[in-house]
């Protein structure tokens, strides 16, 4: 990408993601997602099987960390931290930004062997029912 | 990682990893399994592009491209079907569980 396009989509990626940031906030502090009855949507994937994926928990997360909860918001899903920070790298990576960062930390960044290792493990090990893994399962 | 060593060309043929590791995360969040599928096929098509055309496969290196190219667009398409759903059941959601005890004594209403 050129470096003025790469800017102008920057930009654009930037004021999206800060109204739906904005939005969400918004929604969070009036809603919370574990009452019941919520209009906040689950997950269909538990819904269907019983069983957690990847991102289950990620609303309450939110929730508790919008409400300053970080205890709360680790116990229900302990990847929105790292996600907070890795997606945003990705996105200037994408536009063909350089990270000022250690090349090992960019390689993994794009790697698809961590992110595929790492969702699916996370995926199969917060399913398991005895500690540590229990940890892993919202709540 | 198949990053090339340090002289040699660079691949021509973009893996579009950056991108499909965000839509495949993001996917997750919104709708779950559906989308994050063809971002996983995306990822794994990406990740060979550079080692193919370090080895010399050219042919190969731009049909993985072409193919991580395509699957990304659809693991997009479904984030963005994704956020719909969530907005849409959101405000459907939202109006029975704000207004629900109204609407019930509207409908008693009605039937009186």
């Amino acid at each position: 990408m050129k470096p003025g396009s790469r800017h102008l989509a920057l930009a654009a990626t930037a004021a999206a993601s800060s109204a739906a940031a904005a939005a969400g906030v918004w929604v969070l502090r009036r809603f919370d997602p574990s009452v019941a009855g919520s209009p906040l949507p689950g997950c269909l994937f538990y819904e269907f099987t019983g069983l957690y994926c990847p991102g289950c928990g990620m609303t309450r997360a939110l929730h508790a960390l919008v409400h300053g909860d970080l205890a709360q918001m680790m116990a229900m899903n302990p990847l929105l931290p790292l996600l907070m920070i890795a997606v945003p790298l990705l996105v200037l990576q994408g536009f063909g930004y350089r990270l000022p960062l250690p090349k090992a930390v960019v390689a993994t960044l794009i790697s698809a062997k961590f992110w595929i290792g790492l969702l699916l493990g996370f995926w199969l090990l917060r399913n398991l029912p005895w500690w540590p893994f229990a940890w892993l399962a919202p709540g | 990682m198949n990053q090339p060593s340090a002289g040699a060309p660079a691949s021509p043929y973009p893996n579009y990893l950056a991108w499909s590791i965000t839509v495949t995360v993001l996917t997750f969040c919104l709708c779950c399994m559906v989308g994050s599928i063809p971002g996983i096929v995306a990822i794994v098509y990406g990740s060979q592009v550079n080692g193919k055309f370090a080895s010399g496969d050219e042919a190969g290196a731009r049909r993985a491209s072409e193919n991580a190219k395509i699957w990304t667009w659809v693991c997009t398409g479904l984030a963005v079907l994704g956020l719909i759903w969530m907005i849409v059941s959101f405000f459907i959601n939202g109006a029975s569980f704000l207004y629900g005890d109204a609407l019930q004594e509207f409908q008693r209403m009605q039937t009186r």
